[in-house]
This record gives C-alpha cells, structure tokens and sequence, in this order.
C-alpha cells in the first residue's frame, strides 16, 4: 500500500506515518497469533457463540445420588445406563471435605463438608469404573457399573 | 496416610514446580522480583479463595469450583502467551509486564493446586500421629517434586545453544496442558461436549503410575481422552509456540552477533599477529 513509486505521495505518507507514530502497541499486541480467532469472519463467530450457549441448555438428563459419611461411599456400587449421560449428584455429609476422584472416567471433584457436587459422566459402553475419594483413598471407594438397558443394542 | 499424602502433594505440587523452573530459567536476570510477584499473587489468591470457598462451591448451581478452577488454567494459558509474545530476552528489556504475565501463569496454577492442598490440611481434626504422617508425607512429596523441577531445570540449561527452542516448547506443552486439563473440568460440569474417547493408553502407561503422574503433572496425560481435550491439547501446543516465535528469533540474531563477533576477534588478532610478524 505504501510502495507507490511517486516520491511525493511517498513522503506525504512517511510524514504522516511520522506523525502519528509508527504502528500501535496496541495493534501489535492483537496481531499476536492467540488473537486470530478475534479476526475469523463474523458467520464463524456467530455459529461458535450460539453453539456455546446453547450447550447448558441440552436436554435434561437422568439423575442419580451418591452418599458420603463417614470416609465410606454409598451406594459403594452405583448402576447408570450404558450410551446415556447421566448427572451424578454427590453428597457429603461428613464434617469433612473429600475430591471424588475416578482416573477411567477422568473426573475430579472436591465436595465441601455438608454439602454437594454435581459430576456428569458418560455416554459410555457398558464396563465398569472405578472411583475412590482422594483424600481418604483406604475406606472411600466405589465402582460405577454401566449396564446396557433392556432393549439397547449392546 | 503417609502414601497417601505423598501421592497427593505430587500431584498437586509437580505442575506447578514444573511451570516454575521453567519459568525461572527463562527469567534468570530478574527471578527475584518474578518469585516475589509469585508469592505475593499466590498468597493473595489463596487467602480469598480460602475466604470464599463456600460461597465459590455454591454458586452456579454446585459448579463455582469448576468454573473458577477452569478461569485459572484459561488464565495461566493466557499468561503465558502473552508473556511469550512480550518476550523480552535481553536482561535489560526485561519489562514489569512480562514479569507479571509469568508471576500470573505461575500464581493461577499454584492458586488451584494450593487451595486442594488447604483443603486437606486444614479442612481436618487429626490425631497427632495423623498429623506426623501428613508432615513426613508433605516433605517427601515436596522434595520428590523439586527433585524433579530442578532436574528439569538443568537439564534444559545445559542444552545450550537451543535452550530458547526447547523453553518454547516446554511452555507450550504446559500451557496446553492447562488448557486440555481446564477443557475436562467444563466437561465433567457439562459446560462443553466431550466428543468420543479416542483411544485407551492404560496398557501402556497407567494413570495411577509414576510415569502416569508425571505425564499428568507435564501434559495432562489421560490414558482415555476426549476428543475435546486432544483438540484443545493440540490447537494450544501450536498456538503457544507460534506466540514464542520472538524469542527464538532473538536468540538466533543474538547467536549470530556473537558468533559474528568471534569471527572479527579471529580477524583482528590474524592481521595482528600478520603485522607483528613482518
């Protein structure tokens, strides 16, 4: 834009560019490569924030209790669908906190004393998932057991 | 107990010690003033969320937690992108909002792991044996988990000559990782789609191993991720290290000058010797 070989023009330009200062900071920090997205056409934008938003607003899902007291979980085995999403909605009743931890479902969550956390898991095949509490690994253990319904394909 | 804290702190301390030495061998020149804007921003962050807890694990119906523990590893991504893009590499460029940006990414971290670490002491009546155990736990944890940020530390400053290279690649792999173990936290929450487990790495490497934990502890290793978490692992990778590109290309101008100024030295003491000799 600014090679024009006509040498006035060219000087009118440095000068202006003189005036005004060279690039802004502020444009240099947003040609910075994590800024990109900033620049993808207006559509792509639009469809990403819509998605985005509409995601908490899926579907209800089926729901199912799990009960911390006493370092133990209960039920210590907890059936849930196999191919379905399910929320899973732990109380901890010891004066106590504890972090639900289960490495096959990759979950992680620290429930405060007397209170509750909410954990969603699958759809999964039917198998079996281990889960423990991180900090009381001896006594509080479980097992998720994904169990294909009557009916379902697997 | 005793295994059981030392488990603990390892997972908890070794991201954080592992961003640290990173960090610190890439601000050499100024790391006092970078550990103390570290602390300070950590203490100050934990000392809220301590504060705040209940009223954080509330909120949101029951997912304040995840939603801020999610914020943070965005935050500590973000922090070390642009500290990468501000890049100052000479000691005397070496601005205060750089030094921040890396306090940042490094406080954001130890902000999330400290406070599970908070919880665990503080949040229990114990006996005095327990308490011993944790203690003892505690220690070896932390000395495992330094033992090992201190090897790596090292072992990246004896790569000479391309140290910048593999210092970009470390904060990319660390920052992806935030943002892969960021992305599970919202999908275990349901604020975003996991998409299929794309493959099973149990076999290989257990996630409750050694190897496991220090996979997690460097790049959020999952024996069965999502796609999500892939593609969030891989975008970032490439993106942090694209943000560092400055860095390297002022290592490579720096290398140059001095291998430039060798090469006069050599000149200049030929033709001496050349002028002594005649």
């Amino acid at each position: 834009m600014f090679s024009s070989k006509c040498g006035e023009t060219q000087r009118l330009v440095t000068m202006s560019s003189n005036a005004k200062g060279a690039t802004p900071s502020w444009w240099r920090q947003l040609s910075c490569p994590l800024f990109y997205p900033l620049f993808y056409p207006l559509p792509i934008r639009a469809t990403v924030l819509s998605l985005w938003l509409a995601l908490p607003c899926a579907a209800a899902v089926p729901e199912y209790q799990l009960v911390i007291k006493d370092h133990l979980f209960s039920p210590s085995q907890l059936q849930i669908p196999a191919n379905q999403k399910v929320k899973i909605v732990i109380h901890n009743h010891d004066d106590t906190p504890e972090e639900f931890e289960s490495f096959s479902l990759n979950r992680e969550k620290v429930i405060l004393p007397r209170s509750k956390g909410v954990v969603f898991v699958g759809p999964l095949p039917p198998g079996e998932h281990a889960f423990f509490g991180e900090y009381n690994p001896d006594t509080a253990k479980g097992v998720i057991l994904i169990r294909a319904e009557a009916g379902d394909a697997d | 107990m005793l295994i059981n804290t030392v488990v603990l702190f390892l997972r908890e301390l070794l991201p954080f010690l592992l961003l640290l030495s990173a960090l610190l061998l890439w601000l050499r020149p100024v790391w006092r003033r970078f550990l103390l804007a570290t602390v300070l921003l950590t203490v100050a962050a934990l000392v809220l969320i301590r504060l705040l807890l209940p009223q954080i694990a509330n909120s949101a119906d029951g997912l304040g937690l995840e939603l801020l523990y999610a914020s943070c590893y965005g935050l500590c991504c973000l922090a070390i992108a642009v500290a990468l893009w501000l890049n100052p590499l000479q000691p005397q460029q070496y601005a205060l909002g750089s030094i921040l940006g890396c306090a940042l990414a490094a406080a954001s971290l130890a902000a999330i792991n400290g406070s599970n670490l908070v919880l665990y002491f503080f949040g229990y009546q114990r006996s005095d044996a327990e308490l011993a155990n944790i203690g003892l736990g505690a220690v070896l944890g932390i000395g495992i988990g330094l033992s090992v940020a201190v090897l790596l530390y090292h072992v990246l400053q004896e790569i000479r000559g391309y140290w910048t290279a593999a210092l970009s690649w470390l904060l990319a792999i660390l920052a992806a990782r935030q943002v892969s173990v960021g992305c599970a936290i919202l999908i275990q929450s349901d604020l975003l789609p996991a998409g299929p487990v794309l493959w099973n790495s149990h076999g290989w490497v257990d996630e409750r191993s050694e190897y496991g934990h220090f996979l997690y502890a460097l790049m959020g290793y999952e024996a069965t991720p999502s796609a999500l978490q892939f593609t969030s692992f891989v975008l970032t990778l490439f993106l942090i290290y694209s943000c560092g590109f400055r860095l390297r290309r002022q290592a490579r101008a720096t290398r140059a000058q001095l291998v430039a100024a060798a090469t006069l030295d050599i000149g200049h003491g030929a033709s001496r010797r050349q002028g002594e000799e005649q």
